[in-house]
């Protein structure tokens, strides 16, 4: 575009550039929509890699606690989460193009997410379930319901 | 004076401004440095433009800062939004006129 234009243009000329432009602020409006879609994959993963004894624990014993908890698996899966999350919140915080979609869904979706998340922290307090009981995995995938909900309405829009 | 071109809102008619008002009316709110990525143009034409779409009640300009780095956040007014929408319109109705006249030659 030339630096210096302010003549009025074509008509068929400005609709086009007006498609042009809708298209590009769409595509990275949409970069959001990515996010949510990630947490509903992470949340789920989070919840049964750290419930299923996948991974190796420490044991209690004479070493040192650092010692220990560096040993501990699900510390590690913790700190994974914990980088991966960092990172996604550090890219929101950068991006440049708020979607109209975003903006209607993001407060309702976040507080529906927060909530789940609390009911499932409340159930296993409560039920102290060992292992992964059929139960748990299904309430494991209930916070990622506002997620998909929020990813599907902000990629489609 | 029944022809659409005589609808024209002027102040978008023109490629800077409706490049923004465009991009604007797609989202909610656009970083500074993305619009003037997504319009290609430099610093100081878009500064210029956005008063004069400020100065209309087009556009809202919202000051902040992203750390110690100040950013400017840019929205369409309720008043720019139906702006825009009306100019969309009269320029459909412009291309549609032009379609017809060309199948009918």
């Amino acid at each position: 575009m030339s630096q210096n234009d302010s003549q009025p243009m074509n008509p068929h000329l400005a609709m086009s550039e007006a498609e042009r432009v809708k298209y590009q602020v769409r595509r990275k409006a949409r970069w959001h929509g990515w996010v949510w879609l990630a947490v509903a994959v992470l949340t789920p993963a989070f919840l049964l890699g750290t419930q299923a004894d996948l991974v190796p624990r420490a044991q209690p014993d004479d070493r040192p606690f650092v010692v220990r908890l560096l040993l501990d698996g699900e510390f590690w899966i913790a700190i994974g989460f914990g980088a991966i999350a960092a990172t996604l919140w550090i890219l929101e915080t950068r991006r440049g193009v708020i979607g109209r979609e975003t903006a209607r869904i993001d407060r309702p979706a976040t507080w529906a997410y927060v909530t789940a998340m609390v009911a499932v922290a409340v159930l296993v307090i409560a039920l102290d379930p060992v292992g992964t009981p059929w139960w748990f995995v299904a309430v494991s995938f209930a916070p990622s319901m506002p997620c998909v909900f929020a990813a599907w309405r902000i990629l489609r829009s | 004076m029944s022809h659409p071109r005589h609808q024209i809102d002027e102040l978008i008619h023109t490629p800077v401004r409706l490049s923004m008002v465009a991009a604007l009316a797609h989202a909610k709110s656009i970083e500074f440095g993305q619009l003037r990525d997504i319009v290609e143009i430099s610093d100081s034409l878009l500064s210029k433009h956005i008063a004069t779409l400020e100065q209309a009640g087009y556009v809202d300009v919202r000051k902040g800062y992203h750390g110690k780095r100040p950013r400017t956040w840019l929205s369409l007014t309720p008043e720019g939004r139906s702006a825009y929408e009306t100019y969309i319109d009269v320029l459909t109705s412009i291309t549609a006129r032009s379609n017809d006249r060309n199948t009918h030659e």
